[in-house]
């Protein structure tokens, strides 16, 4: 069975690390992975990749 | 292979996979589910601190993971990947440490490839290129390709296709 609470296995797992985004459109902020992300307010694509 | 299930080996195994049939893996102690994403574009990943956006692709997998190989088990991870599919359910990912990590019976991932790990804690990862499954299934690597999806690794599968509905 799956090990629950236990400290070991997970130290070489990837981290997930989103981009920042912001959407043109709306001016919501996000954060996204993936190809082609949309805005998740207003769905548009027209959307920019922000510095961290 | 034809819709009935199949007994696979070690070896790569390519088995097709359309939008509209599920796709499910067995062993001894539990039983996997994967779907393809079809018209989804969007998933989103809730944490305790952020909401993640995952782009998705029609080509992409949705696999839910269940730790008993059963009937229920198997109604479970239909509702589920149902939940996510069709339903636009969020994935919840718990704190480390969280009691309910404990009373999970399905856990679920999105993306083009999840490797099946048993020694990881359930429902506590982001990652979405991680699933926690049953042992019997720990090392099974699953991945996307076009109208099917690539086994690798895991031992004596039992493979079965089945309309997704």
């Amino acid at each position: 069975m799956c090990t629950v609470g236990g400290p070991f296995g997970n130290e070489d797992i990837k981290r997930l690390e989103p981009q920042h985004y912001a959407c043109n459109e709306c001016g919501s902020k996000f954060k996204g992975i993936g190809k082609n992300p949309m805005c998740p307010s207003c769905q548009s694509e027209d959307i920019t990749e922000l510095e961290d | 292979m034809d819709n009935g299930s199949t007994r696979v080996g070690s070896m790569e195994k390519h088995v097709p996979l359309d939008t509209d049939e599920i796709l499910f893996i067995r062993s001894t102690d539990g039983v996997i589910g994967v779907v393809k994403s079809g018209c989804v574009q969007q998933l989103f990943i809730e944490t305790f601190e952020d909401e993640i956006v995952m782009a998705i692709s029609a080509e992409d997998l949705l696999v839910a993971s269940g730790f008993s190989n059963d009937g229920i088990t198997t109604k479970a991870i239909v509702c589920t990947l149902s939940l996510i599919r069709d339903a636009g359910s969020p994935l919840i990912v718990l704190p480390k440490d969280h009691p309910a990590s404990s009373r999970l019976r399905v856990v679920a991932s999105v993306g083009k490839r999840t490797v099946v790990r048993c020694d990881i804690e359930k429902g506590t990862h982001p990652e979405q290129d991680v699933l926690c499954g049953p042992a019997g299934l720990n090392g099974l690597e699953i991945v996307a390709a076009k109208g099917a999806v690539v086994l690798r690794g895991g031992n004596s599968l039992i493979i079965e296709r089945k309309p997704f509905r």
